[in-house]
């Protein structure tokens, strides 16, 4: 059954979840507070994440049932049997725009974020150059390593986030938290759409699979990666609310970083901590990034069956740069990342559905090919 | 293959040396000039007409001269501000036992403050370096303008060296003249008014350390509010204690609390967290302190047919006696009982005065009843938030109503100092 068995242990479902985790925790955590408290009042945006969450938790089992299908193939070889190699082929390319636009909208927003708090006179191309040479690098080497990766990072962010929790508490207010359940639905669905949009990933579920040692687990294992992105979530948007207040965060351009800002360690010992929080964080945001760009390479191997993938990551490293450079101010960088959302909801999400839609029909026609 | 490999390596080299000696932000720590502290003063008319600065306290300050500071935009300068930068040789004892300063002071005039910041780079060796800022000291004079709290505070919220909690005070005095102070056995000013503004455990004059980033959120709120006020510095003390009261209606400051009713508003916010309380006591001209340990506050509104609320305010306090002249018998349960009255009466009259001149003479809700309100009572808030202190102003007259009970637990070591006469 394993063809990618690189004669290392497959993958468990923990360590899925944990990669689903490691691709759901990235930039979109650390503004999430300030969209959330634009579209709604006091704290009703919990709401929102967890509507959004369990939203995220039904297509993810979707996908991932898809991607079961898919058996011991690779999804896109699957897809080429199902729709013919044409349609398959662009199903690929919009796959491979979405995941190259992802981990290019990754490193400009962990760009940004360095360039605001961390190097202020570092041109913000050089701080992207860096941190995307690092992605190419990763992505040369063995792909279970970069799962790896995501198992022995996680933890780290876990840990961050804990503490950023132990130690904010003694600022929050929880009178902020009041009053509740006092949006309408519409501003609530406004704000479910962002956070919907900020789970996004949970799609490398369908090229990842084939590293499992039981894919018939990957729903639950999808679902358990979810469900830690959203506690992350609604951990760090409580805190947020609950020190800055609805229109406090509504006004703070990085929320989260802001709250790293906050604690204090008794005794003064240690007063930057949000130094410590951003290498955490550029970790996590590394290993989405990271599993974007390997992806790509993925799909583009697939159009072009000659190239080695590595060459196909050289080509691409370019034009992620482009895209990645093209915002040139924080409302172009929000179009991108809207734009790459959409995508990833046609092509990860709604095209692997149909496709799953599809195979049934052709099952029920008496055609045995998905097993 | 081979010789293309060998030249690889020394290629990567030197791409790598290219790339690692271009740090752009490189500053060495003993580059940078740490700015612990900044006063914001006005410039009063007369000085700058005569293109004087501040005489007086020449001590350490080098009193720059502002002159020509404002050439770019021929604007007046609105803001003297007063930067406090730390000297890092002064940190440090010397071997012969004395001390160098361990801070110095420049001032710079100017119209933003951000680029008051690029002139007090022209006059130091090291850059201004912010991250360590721990206090803002504002004047009476600067804060009294409509808007410019707002104005101020933008650029120590704005820029990426900021933190949220740099404490934000307001002196009725000169800002400079506070950041002068220097009491033996602190260093630096700011560091010995950032503890001195803790210290509500011991006093309830003292209003809870209100960050910047806190009063981001009252201004965005649009609500009034409450700062520390810091007072009559001089060298060797500046005291923290009553409130600078800001307004939402005029945007601006508009007066302050003493300390007596600065203690009634901590009453009423419940940020009570120690202090002392003087009652009298009998007939016989008896008095005790009571100490505050632990309070509690519930509020409970009514609504009457115009809409109006009525607050009630129930404020439960528990505590100890801590001095006592002329009361009888501490140990009995008569006098105990009396005491909590008679205590419960003096923090009554405490909150009393703080309500009276909130809601009469400045006629701005500091005590948060409309955050209260907006959270138990959202419908009703979102009809009247327009005329809670603009329009009507419907807090003014808002009745509160407020009952104290007050509760000594414990007497001290001793029950009498002198014999019952």
């Amino acid at each position: 059954m394993k063809t990618a068995y690189f004669g290392e242990r497959p993958v468990t479902p923990l360590e899925m979840s944990m990669t689903i985790a490691s691709m759901l925790i990235g930039v979109g955590v650390l503004t999430l507070p300030r969209t959330l408290a634009s579209a709604t009042k006091s704290f009703d945006g919990w709401m929102c994440i967890v509507g959004a969450g369990i939203v995220a938790m039904l297509l993810g089992v979707l996908v991932s049932r898809t991607a079961i299908k898919a058996g011991n193939q690779p999804f896109l070889d699957y897809a080429a049997s199902l729709i013919s190699r044409p349609l398959a082929c662009l199903l690929a390319l919009l796959q491979l725009l979405y995941f190259m636009g992802f981990s290019a909208y990754e490193t400009r927003a962990i760009a940004n974020i360095s360039k605001q708090y961390l190097f202020d006179k570092t041109p913000v191309e050089y701080i992207a150059l860096a941190f995307f040479l690092v992605i190419v690098y990763g992505v040369s080497g063995s792909r279970s390593g970069l799962l790896r990766l995501n198992v022995m990072f996680l933890p780290a962010v876990l840990v961050v986030v804990c503490i950023v929790v132990l130690f904010g508490y003694r600022w929050v207010e929880f009178g902020n938290l009041e009053p509740f359940f006092v949006t309408g639905l519409p501003n609530l669905l406004k704000g479910m759409k962002e956070v919907v949009f900020s789970l996004l990933g949970f799609e490398i579920i369908l090229y990842y699979i084939m590293f499992m040692g039981r894919p018939e687990k990957a729903p639950k294992a999808v679902v358990g990666g979810i469900a830690i992105a959203v506690a992350v979530d609604l951990i760090i948007y409580q805190l947020a609310i609950g020190i800055f207040s609805n229109v406090g965060a509504m006004n703070i351009v990085y929320p989260a970083v802001e709250l790293a800002k906050e604690i204090q360690f008794p005794g003064n010992f240690f007063e930057r901590f949000e130094s410590l929080f951003f290498v955490i964080w550029i970790m996590t945001i590394y290993n989405t990034a990271v599993m974007g760009f390997d992806l790509a390479g993925e799909c583009m191997a697939f159009v072009f069956k000659r190239m080695p993938k590595r060459v196909c990551h050289l080509i691409l490293a370019p034009i992620a740069m482009i895209v990645c450079m093209m915002p040139q101010n924080l409302p172009q960088f929000n179009i991108l990342g809207d734009l790459i959302s959409y995508l990833a909801i046609s092509a990860g999400i709604l095209v692997p559905c149909g496709l799953l839609l599809l195979n049934g029909r052709k099952k029920g026609e008496g055609s045995r090919e998905g097993k | 293959m081979r010789a293309s490999r060998r030249l690889v390596a020394p290629l990567l080299l030197i791409v790598c040396s290219i790339a690692l000696s271009g740090c752009w932000d490189r500053v060495e720590i003993d580059q940078r000039g740490f700015v612990v502290g900044v006063g914001i003063d006005e410039v009063s008319k007369k000085e700058s007409a005569s293109g004087e600065a501040a005489g007086g306290s020449d001590r350490k300050s080098e009193q720059a001269q502002s002159a020509s500071v404002n050439t770019q935009n021929n604007k007046r300068p609105k803001y003297r501000a007063t930067y406090q930068i730390v000297t890092p040789g002064g940190m440090k004892a010397t071997t012969n036992g004395q001390t160098a300063a361990a801070y110095f002071h420049m001032t710079v005039e100017g119209t933003t403050l951000s680029t008051m910041e690029a002139n007090l780079a022209q006059r130091m060796s090291r850059a201004p370096f912010f991250e360590h800022l721990k206090l803002l000291v504002i004047s009476e004079s600067v804060a009294r303008r409509p808007g410019e709290l707002a104005e101020t505070i933008d650029f120590f919220l704005r820029d990426n060296q900021m933190r949220r909690s740099t404490r934000v005070m307001v002196t009725p005095d000169k800002a400079a003249d506070i950041l002068d102070t220097q009491t033996p056995g602190e260093r630096l000013p700011s560091a010995y008014l950032e503890l001195v503004s803790n210290n509500v455990m011991n006093s309830s004059r003292i209003l809870p350390q209100t960050r910047i980033g806190d009063v981001q959120e009252y201004l965005l709120k649009n609500k009034s509010f409450g700062l520390q006020m810091v007072s009559n510095g001089n060298r060797a003390y500046s005291t923290i204690g009553g409130t600078a009261v800001f307004s939402a209606r005029s945007n601006r400051l508009v007066g302050f609390l003493d300390g007596r009713e600065t203690a009634g508003l901590n009453f009423l916010r419940n940020t009570i967290k120690g202090g002392h309380i003087e009652f009298p006591y009998g007939d016989e001209g008896g008095h005790g302190v009571f100490i505050v340990q632990r309070m509690t506050r519930r509020i409970r509104v009514t609504f009457d047919k115009g809409g109006l609320p009525t607050f009630n305010i129930h404020i439960e306090v528990q505590g100890a006696l801590n001095e006592a002249a002329r009361i009888p018998d501490t140990l009995s349960q008569d006098t105990l009982t009396r005491m909590g009255q008679d205590a419960g009466k003096a923090i009554q009259q405490l909150t009393e005065g703080a309500i009276d001149k909130l809601q009469k003479q400045y006629r701005s809700d500091v005590i948060d009843l409309d955050e209260y309100l907006a959270r138990k009572h959202p419908r009703w808030w979102n009809k009247h938030r327009a005329n809670w202190e603009q329009g009507d102003n419907l807090f003014s007259q808002a009745p509160i109503r407020v009952r104290v009970a007050a509760y000594v637990h414990r007497t001290g070591n001793i029950n009498l100092t002198e014999e019952e006469k």
